[in-house]
């Protein structure tokens, strides 16, 4: 691939040393005020360069807000937005130099394909020639080559989709900011999409931050996370660290599903293991745990849980009896009632050969002492 | 799908209710026609005779040629600056997040709804302090004041039919205010921004009061002199006058429905019932 | 432009304040050449001829003044309830229409909006006149033996009010009744309510936000109406718009012109105020 030339800032801030994998982004005790209200409580935040930083959180979490003022359109209260190391806030959105991808796409109708890809490039007065090797290009990566007279209206959702993607990153931004870019699409096609998009990372090296308030989405797409609720950022990591080690139970419940049990006490008991006692009344077995607090829940995933008919001998077993088992897409979902009337959710892949355990049976379910997560609940 | 009424009442009775409505509807503004081709001096039904005379008496009479063209000099500044000024309310408003949206809304709409007479009698004194009374200058102002409300309606409606994000993608691609505004809400509002000038100039066309007391001899407009001659003398050269002004409006008609298209002409027609509505004032 | 700086209390120049700005120039408009002329009609009322109520004690005490506010009032109620009868059920009718249809009938709607009120005006007093249309006709189906005297007189003051009315009673029916999600009607159906019940207590709850806009906006113009009480009314339908135009443009007592139209204004403000409180309740309808 030839190198891509970088675009001076219209800033006048020269941009070529910015380096061409993406710019590093943080976030220094930024935060928001509606008066007496916080829509963002102050907050710090590191993106690295070229990575794909996932947003996510339940509507009303502030991670819009966030973007907002990553963007320049919602002036922050408070704290500093470093961009490749030089702060942000005061300048307008139009000299930021960042690129974005909208909700819904916000593609001019009254203009081609072809222009709305060529308008940022237009705001920034390069060259005819420049300028149409540039959107030819950004087709080529969005698969769109033949497309470019359209106007977005004759287009499909997926398509309008990737035109606002060569659109964001026509003018190599490095850093492009994605606002829910799928949440109009339906499900078959968001799946697509979420490949495209990656894809397209891949290609063009920029840093991405990319909220959601899909957490399957963030968690396929992102090499880190950052769960926001209440207008604060509740725990950073990879998708996969927040999914095993959640430092709460919101981030516990929010990604992913998850049986949680309020401990009622925790002893130790050699070698090296925890006994947790749950007020539902069981008895489970965990790892120790660094840093557990008197306060704690436990989280049993649905998918770590074994079901069978007799008692195996892993760390924890405990019985029951289940009322409900409903097929979805390549699984099966069981609903088990154990001691104390408290209902446990079991996930099991549906293999040809597994046969289904009928409503009404007595089952034994039990998992590994790894699979027993035990979570802060300060 | 079967109606709601139309199962229990017969349908030629509605054909006829709604057949009846619109002659009530049309009767008056077409009543004028054949009368304004009449061989007669004096407007009494049916008319008798056919005859261009009262067509050839207006193009002859000078007094009627200077109010036409003294309505098109007070109605397209009244509408130009009506344009301006309502468009600047209406992206105020629509886009600028104003604390106190609904309020600036309902007082920038207010002028579309109080009676023009109260209006009248409190511009009279202004525009005598200001020396613009009986002048162009005063009344094109107080059309202008009558013809904003217009404008920020028809180009809020248009605001309003696409997300701000656009304008906010704009400038994430780097477009500065002015830019953004030349290159995507000009683009996206113009046929609102026609349609309010339309309805600006229409409604100052059709205006009575403000010219009555604002105009002198000099600036007199169509519908001034109109009044002037109805309250006189009943001659068919003011049906002449009307049908020629009634064509006109169907024009000014056509043209809002190219601009407005067929679901926003609905919305547009309202604003300007309005003001058509105080223009009684 | 943009501010940098790290107090609090910084501005920072962003898309909704650069262009709330915008308000600037049409909000000086109008407060000098609307906001302004509206004072001084109101302050000219209590200092002209001289400081006092003087003009108030006029208009409200004893004498025809009085009574023309109450005619004003009087008829404005009586066109807004016919305009209602009369555009309930053409409302109804034009809601059901499409395609072409529909735009024939809103263009049969439209274009008499669209024509001169003074032009509409002129057109009534060739009706209504001695040798007019409708004593033609009246003759000529032997109902009459002399023409009838209608100008000036209340028939053809409804007659035309109601006509320039109507438009603005149809259009917010329109509006609403073509928001009327149709599943529920059919809905009433499958649930077995009987026609007319589907009416009542279906479609007529849900068009009434559609009414209460269509009445306070018919009942507020009607309250400022010049031309058609002026031309067809004469001195038994005298409304105060005619009455202030009058007082001040001919006998020039500008004092006593304010204080009624003071008085206008607040009762045409007062049902502003309730029609913004209703398009509020209901913001599906078109004006806002």
């Amino acid at each position: 691939m030839a190198e891509p030339r970088t675009i001076e800032a219209q800033s006048g801030r020269a941009a070529e040393e910015v380096e061409r994998a993406g710019a590093s982004l943080r976030l220094e005790a930024i935060e928001k005020r509606y008066g007496t209200l916080a829509a963002l409580e102050p907050t710090d935040l590191e993106v690295r360069p070229g990575e794909f930083f996932g947003l996510i959180g339940p509507s009303g979490s502030g991670k819009s807000t966030l973007l907002g003022m990553i963007a320049g359109f919602v002036p922050p209260s408070g704290g500093r937005i470093l961009l490749n190391g030089a702060d942000i806030v005061g300048l307008p959105p139009y000299r930021r130099n960042l690129g974005m991808v909208f909700q819904n796409y916000a593609l001019f109708p009254h203009m081609s394909v072809a222009e709305n890809i060529a308008f940022p490039l237009r705001m920034r007065r390069l060259e005819r020639g420049e300028i149409e090797a540039r959107v030819a290009r950004m087709l080529e990566i969005v698969r769109l080559a033949g497309y470019a007279e359209r106007t977005p209206a004759q287009l499909s959702g997926g398509q309008q989709q990737r035109v606002a993607l060569a659109r964001a990153a026509s003018y190599d931004p490095t850093l492009l900011l994605m606002d829910e870019p799928l949440g109009a699409l339906d499900k078959n096609l968001r799946e697509e999409m979420q490949y495209e998009i990656k894809r397209f990372h891949q290609a063009i090296g920029a840093t991405i931050l990319y909220v959601t308030h899909d957490q399957d989405e963030a968690a396929t797409m992102s090499d880190r996370i950052a769960i926001l609720n209440h207008g604060r950022v509740m725990q950073v990591g990879r998708p996969r660290e927040l999914y095993e080690s959640p430092a709460s139970r919101f981030v516990a419940s929010f990604l992913g599903e998850a049986n949680l049990f309020e401990v009622a006490a925790v002893s130790q008991t050699p070698p090296m293991r925890l006994r947790v006692e749950t007020k539902d009344g069981l008895t489970l077995s965990a790892n120790q745990h660094p840093q557990l607090e008197a306060d704690a829940i436990v989280c049993v995933r649905p998918e770590a849980i074994q079901i069978a008919k007799n008692a195996g001998a892993a760390a924890n077993v405990i019985s029951g009896q289940v009322i409900d088992v409903v097929y979805t897409a390549g699984s099966l979902r069981y609903r088990v009632e154990v001691a104390g009337g408290r209902i446990v959710l079991v996930r099991r892949p549906l293999q040809r050969q597994s046969t289904v355990i009928e409503v009404g049976s007595p089952v034994y379910l039990s998992w590994d002492v790894a699979d027993t997560i035990l979570v802060p609940n300060p | 799908m079967s109606g709601t009424l139309g199962n229990r009442i017969p349908s030629y009775a509605l054909a006829a209710f709604v057949t009846l409505f619109f002659a009530y509807l049309l009767l008056p503004s077409l009543i004028i026609v054949p009368m304004s081709f009449s061989g007669q001096s004096f407007l009494s039904f049916p008319p008798s005779g056919f005859s261009l005379r009262w067509y050839q008496g207006l193009a002859a009479d000078i007094v009627w040629r200077s109010a036409a063209a003294n309505s098109f000099l007070i109605g397209i500044p009244a509408a130009f600056i009506a344009v301006v000024l309502g468009t600047l309310s209406a992206l105020a408003v629509e886009r600028g997040a104003l604390r106190w949206s609904m309020t600036a809304m309902a007082l920038i709409v207010a002028p579309m709804m109080l009676p023009h007479v109260i209006l009248a009698i409190g511009l009279y004194p202004v525009m005598l302090d200001l020396g613009l009374l009986r002048g162009y200058l005063g009344v094109i102002i107080g059309h202008a004041v009558v013809g904003l409300p217009l404008v920020f309606v028809s180009v809020s409606a248009a605001l309003r039919s696409y997300s701000p994000a656009l304008e906010l993608a704009a400038m994430t691609c780097g477009a500065s205010p002015l830019r953004c505004f030349l290159h995507v809400t000009f683009p996206m509002i113009r046929m609102g921004i026609a349609g309010g000038g339309i309805l600006a100039f229409a409604a100052s066309f059709d205006e009575l009061m403000l010219a009555l007391f604002l105009t002198g001899t000099g600036t007199r407009t169509l519908p001034r002199l109109i009044w002037e001659q109805l309250n006189d003398f009943l001659t068919p050269i003011v049906a002449a006058v009307a049908t020629l002004i009634f064509a006109f409006s169907l024009l000014l008609l056509a043209m809002l429905a190219v601009f407005g298209r067929a679901t926003r002409s609905m919305q547009a027609s309202l604003p300007l019932a309005s003001a058509e509505a105080s223009a009684h004032g | 432009m943009a501010l940098p700086g790290e107090a609090a209390g910084r501005r920072v120049w962003t898309f909704q304040r650069g262009n709330a700005l915008l308000l600037l120039p049409p909000g000086l408009f109008l407060i000098v050449f609307f906001f302004w002329p509206l004072l001084r009609v109101v302050v000219r009322s209590f200092v002209e001829p001289q400081l006092g109520l003087e003009n108030y004690a006029t208009v409200f005490g004893a004498g025809p003044y009085l009574r023309v506010l109450w005619t004003t009032i009087e008829v404005a109620g009586l066109v807004t309830l016919l305009c209602l009868l009369l555009a309930y059920p053409l409302a109804y009718f034009v809601s059901r229409a499409h395609g072409r249809r529909l735009k024939l009938l809103m263009i049969f709607v439209l274009v008499p909006l669209w024509t001169s009120v003074v032009i509409r005006s002129f057109g009534w007093m060739i009706v209504f006149q001695r040798q007019g249309v409708l004593n033609e006709a009246l003759q000529s189906l032997g109902l009459t033996e002399a023409p009838v005297t209608f100008l000036p007189g209340p028939l053809a003051v409804y007659v035309g009010m109601v006509h320039i009315m109507l438009p603005f009673m149809i259009l917010p029916l329109v509006a609403s009744m073509r928001g009327i999600d149709r599943t529920l009607l059919r809905a009433a159906d499958v649930l077995g309510a009987p026609p007319y019940r589907r009416f009542l207590e279906v479609f007529l709850p849900l068009s009434l936000p559609g009414v209460s806009a269509g009445v306070a906006l018919v009942f507020m113009t009607s309250l400022g109406f010049f031309i058609t009480p002026a031309l067809l009314g004469g001195p038994r339908m005298l409304m105060a718009a005619v009455l202030i135009e009058e007082k001040a443009n001919v006998q020039l007592d500008w004092g006593l012109a304010c204080a009624l139209a003071t008085t206008l204004l607040l009762i045409t403000t007062a049902i502003y105020l309730l029609y913004l409180k209703l398009m509020r309740r209901d913001a599906s309808l078109p004006v806002r």
